[in-house]
């Protein structure tokens, strides 16, 4: 009870928000400059479920979401002393972080009182990007508590090793900040908690209706991949101009997911589909496969648009190129013709004897 | 007794060579009698057509293989080579190695073609009676050799894998069936944990037992060549699991060796145990929805073996004998939606809307070591494209691939060829740095450790619901506590990594199990099957694909045989008609 009515004076005295917002580290645009309102969200708890944190709504003067935002402090405790650590982290509008400041003349510091060098600073914005890092997974006692739970722990050799989830050692090294990983187990958690679905939730009610431009012409990987998934068949080919510039633009997750999403009209329409083949140096193997899988629906000269670009495919990818052809020899146009002589006479193209021996059946 | 089974190999060889025309013969490589440093791979034969042999050498060139043959008739003879370029591009072929006859190396270098063929070596001069051949590695980075042809007509063999594989049939004069039969009450073709387990329970019950497995060693994945360890728990199986399963070493830890004897000589103390290894199965015989045969090749001697049994195994882990028989079969990522399979937090990569083909990937470990001194080692330009730029001392499990182009099974070679260029360049790179010279690249599997492939349907299909649902199956045979543990391709959702990294999805659950249903075929009467090729979808095999897990499920079903053969039925009636003993035979093995 004291230790609560401790922070929650720490809060009174240094987290009440601030309209000058200058993150430390940022991934995304310098949206934070154009925060004109602040309005208050929702509460957040960390792993110290006693202790909530109050989340912001970040707008522009337009009345334009921007940003969510909590100016945090929470105890890290070590053998039972604790100390407060204070930041302030950024989410954008579906939830990931995108940075974090911190109070003026308050430094993180590590386990034994050092303070953060700039590359520890460096590290733990990383760390908090990573939102697949290795600490979702692990209970605090796994990392650090050496007695804890030691029916799962596993020894070979005499060296600790990883014996519940495969991984490794130093994959739990990676990711943290020596000397401060209480500090960053703690962070990461709230960085990673419930606040994404919680701001997912509030985003997805407010456009209900129909996909947000701010969301799908952004240029924003994460916010591409938000709104397409939102999208149905007709959305995606009201917007196809936007997905054919978006293809090279996304994670190549996205890609895939689009690639198979879009409806087969999408490959069908002469100009959209000329374009989505051209793409093809700019787009990863994974989504080259999906669109040569869909050659058989795509316009000529997408298919001469494809067959330029053999030189960036892999084997297989070549392969399946030539098996189209076979399939449907009325796709193989003057202009296809014409490139596979090319291709077959290129030596510096690896796979050059594919298309000499498919010309030579 | 070894020098008795050597002399046998050798009779047979000589038999094999000196039985065709006068005018040509041809030489299986993997036949050769003194393999030097070659190794013996016979992971791609389905493939390729042959097990081949190759020159691993981390990039230090092999020791010679030599064999000896006879000839018929002297005279001026063409040579020919089935061999391949495994990296064609801008650089020298990186696994170049020549022919030599009667101790006179042939100028030509061999491995320089692209794609699996015949390679032309020249005229040479044969004399009547034993010649000696020779291959002669040049660069010890993985050149390989598959067969030596030599005619005096100067006609290249056949190069498609069809007529290839009748053309080789009638140069060996192999008929279709093999010439020996043997007869047993179980056969189980793949001596991974689940195969090995399987055997156990079956022989512990007085069943004989056929054991198949194309490896010398035992224990697949675990084994001292793949070097991973197992994970999951015992179930109620620990006395047949701790038998052969390994300790908690670091993966690709010469440790593995240690494990490996232990698991050897276990196995050995099963008198009712045939067990037949570096034979590989190639072939079933089917009746009405039952399999009567398989039909199994040395890959060393290339002699074959008709293995007859009422009750089938399929533990080859790519669920051949299933795919052969005609069993129904899955591959690749269902839909989301098929088996209700989602876990929102991971979207896309734990299970797509769309179903689609793009499976965890295969692993291929390594190490090295520190030494006294800095390491020489060749530059490999051949292999920078795949590390690019990424530095490594060592592998772990995340050194993984897979490729939406890419079937682990159909283009297993390429797979296992990429993962040796991501690991000689990654090795390469890392040593820009001066303090990682003195690293030794130690040991590079050249087995492909796969994680998922084909999985044979049974008469139920196990699912990540299943583990969601707390699922308590009345025949629950195998039962698990650890994480289902999906994996992705770390360049999927940062593209600047190397594509040859995984990344792993762990979702916690409590106890969970696997129904016997899953460990039968739906369609192929007599078949059992245990491990990754048993029934699930892509997020059911996650959990149960590590290897007590799968342990487990061998000795589920090794037990199942033997009320099988009490009962004289196939497989589903022990669900049917006699799940209560089953059931309790399982629960007495605790």
């Amino acid at each position: 009870m004291i230790r609560i009515l401790g922070f929650y004076l720490l809060y009174l005295l240094f987290i009440s928000p601030s309209a000058n917002h200058s993150p430390r580290f940022f991934a995304m645009n310098e949206e934070y400059l154009h925060v004109a309102k602040e309005e208050e969200a929702f509460f957040i708890s960390g792993e110290d479920t006693s202790l909530q944190h109050q989340v912001y709504l970040l707008k522009d003067s337009s009345e334009a979401d921007l940003l969510y935002f909590a100016p945090i402090v929470t105890p890290v405790c070590i053998d039972g002393k604790c100390k407060p650590v204070h930041i302030s982290l950024y989410w954008n509008l579906i939830g990931n972080y995108v940075g974090y400041a911190l109070p003026p003349s308050i430094p993180l510091s590590k386990y034994d009182h050092e303070s953060f060098e700039e590359k520890d600073y460096k590290r733990l914005h990383q760390l908090l990007l990573d939102d697949k890092s290795v600490l979702k997974r692990k209970k605090l006692e796994d990392l650090f508590d050496k007695n804890a739970r030691p029916d799962k722990k596993v020894r070979y050799k005499g060296e600790e090793i990883d014996g519940v989830t495969g991984a490794t050692r130093k994959e739990i090294k990676e990711s943290l900040v020596a000397g401060a990983l209480y500090s960053c187990y703690t962070v990461w958690h709230l960085a990673h908690g419930e606040v994404k679905d919680r701001i997912v939730a509030r985003t997805l009610a407010e456009r209900k209706d129909e996909i947000d431009p701010q969301l799908l012409y952004s240029p924003y990987r994460d916010y591409q991949h938000f709104a397409i998934r939102q999208l149905d068949t007709l959305d995606l080919l009201r917007h196809l101009p936007r997905m054919v510039e978006i293809l090279p633009e996304a994670a190549p997750l996205t890609r895939t997911y689009l690639l198979k999403k879009l409806p087969i009209q999408a490959y069908s329409i002469p100009d959209h589909s000329a374009a989505l083949y051209d793409q093809m140096p700019r787009i990863d193997l994974n989504a080259k496969t999906l669109l040569i899988r869909k050659l058989v629906h795509a316009s000529d000269r997408a298919v001469e648009n494809c067959f330029s670009h053999l030189s960036v495919f892999s084997k297989n990818q070549v392969k399946t190129c030539l098996s189209f052809l076979e399939e449907y020899p009325t796709r193989r146009t003057a202009r296809v013709e014409e490139l596979l002589v090319q291709f077959s006479e290129n030596e510096d193209f690896s796979y050059h004897y594919l298309i000499s021996a498919f010309l030579n059946q | 007794m070894k020098n008795q089974q050597l002399f046998l190999t050798w009779l047979l060889a000589m038999l094999s060579f000196s039985a065709h025309s006068q005018t040509d013969l041809l030489i299986e490589a993997e036949r050769f009698l003194d393999k030097g440093g070659w190794v013996t791979d016979p992971q791609f034969i389905e493939q390729m057509g042959s097990t081949y042999l190759m020159a691993h050498g981390l990039g230090i060139p092999v020791q010679d293989a030599s064999t000896e043959v006879r000839f018929k008739k002297s005279g001026s003879y063409h040579a020919w080579v089935r061999t391949r370029n495994w990296v064609p591009g801008k650089w020298d072929p990186p696994g170049r190695f020549q022919l030599s006859v009667n101790g006179k190396r042939l100028e030509t270098e061999l491995g320089v073609g692209p794609e699996w063929d015949w390679e032309y070596v020249g005229r040479v001069k044969i004399k009547k009676g034993k010649n000696k051949l020779g291959l002669h590695d040049l660069t010890g980075f993985n050149g390989r050799c598959d067969a030596i042809y030599f005619n005096q007509e100067k006609e290249a063999p056949p190069s498609e894998l069809a007529a290839l594989t009748s053309w080789r049939s009638g140069k060996l004069d192999e008929t279709t069936k093999p010439s020996k039969t043997r007869k047993y009450d179980l056969v189980i073709t793949g001596g991974g944990l689940a195969g090995c387990a399987a055997a156990i329970a079956a022989a512990e019950k007085g069943l004989k037992v056929a054991l198949i497995h194309d490896r010398p060693v035992l224990g697949g994945n675990a084994s001292s060549e793949i070097r991973v360890h197992t994970l999951g728990i015992y179930g109620k199986f620990e006395r047949i699991l701790k038998q052969i399963d390994t300790e908690h070493y670091p993966n690709g830890s010469s440790e593995a060796k240690k494990d490996q004897i232990r698991r050897d000589e276990n196995m050995k103390k099963y008198p009712n145990i045939d067990i037949h290894l570096n034979w590989r199965a190639y072939g079933v015989g089917t009746s009405n929805n039952t399999i009567e045969y398989i039909d199994a090749r040395h890959t060393g001697t290339g002699e074959r073996i008709r293995f007859k049994a009422p009750l089938f195994v399929d533990s080859t882990g790519d669920g051949w004998i299933g795919y052969w028989a005609g069993a129904d079969f899955s591959y690749g990522r269902e839909s989301v939606h098929k088996y209700g399979e989602a876990w929102d937090e991971w979207g896309e990569l734990w299970s797509p809307e769309e179903a689609d083909d793009f499976v965890m990937g295969s692993s291929v470990l390594w190490q090295t070591s520190k030494m006294e001194e800095e390491q020489a080692f060749p530059s490999v330009p051949w292999a920078c494209e795949i590390a690019d730029g990424h530095q490594a001392i060592a592998g772990e499990w995340y050194w993984e691939f897979s490729r939406n182009d890419l079937h682990q099974i159909n283009d297993g070679e390429e797979i296992r060829d990429h993962m040796l260029r991501a690991i000689f360049g990654s090795y390469s790179n890392a040593r820009i740095e001066p303090e990682n010279r003195k690293y030794r690249l130690e040991w590079v599997s050249y087995l492909l450790g796969k994680r998922e492939s084909r999985r044979l349907v049974g008469d139920h299909i196990f699912t990540f619901k299943d583990v969601t649902d707390k699922v308590k199956f009345p025949d629950g045979v195998v039962q698990e506590i650890r994480e289902i543990d999906v994996h992705f391709q770390q360049n999927l959702t940062n593209e600047n990594k190397p594509d040859f990294l995984s990344k792993a999805l762990f979702f916690e659950t409590d106890m969970y199990y696997i129904p016997y249903r899953s460990l039968y075929s739906k369609n192929i009467n007599n078949l059992f099957m245990a491990g990754r090729c048993f029934s699930c979808s892509h997020v059911g095999l996650g959990g149960p694909r590590v290897m007590r897990t799968t342990g487990q499920m061998g000795a589920a079903v090794g037990f199942a045989a033997t009320l099988c053969k009490k009962y004289k039925v196939n497989p589903r009636t022990i669900y049917t008609d006699h799940l209560e003993e089953y059931m309790q035979l399982i629960e007495d093995q605790q």
